[in-house]
């Protein structure tokens, strides 16, 4: 299953010891199934929107709707995997997967068995995560959000930790599993490579307020090749307007 | 970085006892202590002995473990739910809060007279102490745990809509672990001081009994039989609690000293 997403954002600003303004005015409808990545320099609200759509914070001016539903608060049909991992040290591997789910029912052991492979961590399921390399407490992440497949995935550099490698054959395998499931997915990321591999839809942000900048469609065939003359040249096109539109230097 | 040897793992901690019990029982042989009114360690270690086989060892330690343990769990059970309750809720914490900490700052002791005047001077008011002083602890630990659990994890549990019974154990408990088992022991060692002392004001049986007791009728070999049955009990007591917090944060990695 999955749902479409409308944001119809106004404002979002912190009020801690100095108002803060974190997003400026933002308006993007996602449809059903689709996969859209939000690019953006450091800090520029990227996290905190997908907190928003997340519903952890509901404090903001505008208006969030996925499927049918207002977001208000967390609810089942979206999941998140966090910039950190943010594994429970005291559950193993297999155990911190199997609280991504609903309910911890025996049938779902096969599902988590199946992750387990997927991402390489059959060896270490009953290991803790103080014991686990950056990269793998990533990946036990990312098969937390997996497990339950919700209508929309939210996805905040979660490939980030990685090395070269294993961050390819990671973004394949999540490929195939998001588009045999058809997830709607919002993925933030400030790897333009990672964004024109696996999105339909290319979303570039501002600096701090964040707001839209420019919306580059994706129009390839998936699984894609990094080395295709309109892969590179997609790539070329976004970095030099990002340099030109954000001048970070 | 050195480490020490099998060897010295046996030996280091033998050293200081071995040369005070050496002094000790020199000073008594030679006359620079009273016999009278301090008994040597082989006369502490014959009565020990005689003590334990005539069974009155064995009343007297029974008496006061059951005073303690009943004391303690009761004591930790209504610390840690209490701790819990108002760790997790804002409405419970200004409900509660307030008024335990006004009571909190109370030393234990001061509370001795008014137990005993409401409770009698019989095995309710000194349970009574000890449940007190050990809720005081284990509760005051228990919020500190609880409050200090990473926002980022109950985030965690937040979006993957985790009702409230699983946030806490899956979540805000094993987190509150390691606080909550050092409050358990404070209470215990607390509980300790307590019992002792409100064996020794009104009882007539305990460890604290004992030791008053031989006081009053010269018999300094049942003072230091009690003294040391009292260390000894103590320290298992604790040991008990360390391998039990050890099973349930065998997740940590901590640093060991070297």
């Amino acid at each position: 299953m999955s749902k479409p997403l409308t944001i119809e954002l106004r404002d979002k600003t912190f009020h801690d010891r100095q108002p803060l303004q974190a997003l400026g005015k933002i308006n993007m409808d996602i449809k059903a199934g689709e996969f859209v990545c939000i690019l953006g320099p450091s800090g520029c609200g990227k996290s905190t929107l997908l907190r928003l759509i997340s519903g952890l914070d509901s404090n903001f001016d505008g208006k969030i709707v996925l499927g049918e539903r207002i977001v208000k608060m967390p609810e089942r049909d979206c999941g998140i995997a966090f910039q950190e991992p943010r594994l429970l040290p005291w559950l193993s591997v297999r155990e911190n997967i199997a609280f991504g789910l609903y309910s911890e029912s025996g049938k779902s052991s096969g599902q988590i068995d199946e992750l387990l492979n997927l991402l390489d961590l059959k060896q270490f399921a009953n290991a803790y995560p103080n014991q686990l390399s950056g990269g793998m407490a990533q990946r036990v992440s990312l098969a937390r959000a997996l497990v339950n497949l919700p209508d929309l995935l939210l996805l905040d550099e979660p490939f980030g930790s990685l090395d070269e490698l294993t961050k390819r054959r990671l973004q394949e395998e999540a490929q195939k599993v998001l588009s045999k499931e058809k997830t709607t997915v919002l993925m933030v990321t400030h790897d333009i490579e990672e964004a024109v591999y696996m999105s339909d839809r290319i979303l570039l942000m501002s600096k701090r307020p964040g707001q839209i900048l420019e919306s580059y469609a994706v129009d390839m065939p998936k699984p894609r090749e990094r080395t295709a003359q309109n892969f590179v040249a997609l790539q070329t096109k976004i970095l030099k307007e990002m340099q030109d539109k954000l001048n970070l230097f | 970085m050195s480490t020490i040897s099998a060897k010295q793992k046996i030996i280091l901690p033998l050293i200081i006892p071995v040369i005070l019990l050496v002094a000790w029982e020199w000073s008594v042989r030679s006359g620079l202590l009273p016999n009278t009114l301090i008994a040597s360690p082989s006369q502490v270690v014959r009565d020990f002995f005689d003590l334990a086989i005539s069974g009155e060892l064995l009343v007297h330690s029974l008496v006061s473990l059951y005073r303690l343990v009943l004391g303690f769990a009761v004591g930790t059970l209504i610390g840690l739910s209490l701790g819990v309750i108002v760790g997790t809720s804002k409405f419970a914490e200004k409900l509660f809060a307030p008024t335990i900490q006004f009571l909190a700052p109370i030393p234990p002791i001061a509370w001795i007279p008014l137990l005993i005047i409401l409770l009698g001077i019989g095995e309710a008011s000194k349970i009574g102490l000890i449940i007190i002083a050990s809720f005081v602890v284990v509760y005051l630990n228990t919020v500190q745990g609880i409050r200090s659990t990473d926002q980022k994890l109950v985030d965690v549990a937040h979006v993957l809509r985790k009702p409230n019974k699983e946030l806490i154990k899956k979540v805000l408990l094993p987190s509150a672990t390691p606080h909550i088992f050092t409050g358990m022991r404070i209470a215990l060692g607390l509980s300790w001081i307590l019992l002792i002392a409100a064996e020794v004001i009104a009882s007539s049986k305990g460890l604290g009994w004992l030791i008053w007791d031989s006081r009053n009728f010269s018999r300094p070999d049942d003072l230091f039989v009690g003294i040391i049955t009292i260390g000894i009990l103590g320290k298992l007591s604790d040991m008990v609690l360390v391998a039990i917090e050890k099973e349930l944060t065998k997740w940590r990695t901590v640093f060991q000293g070297k």
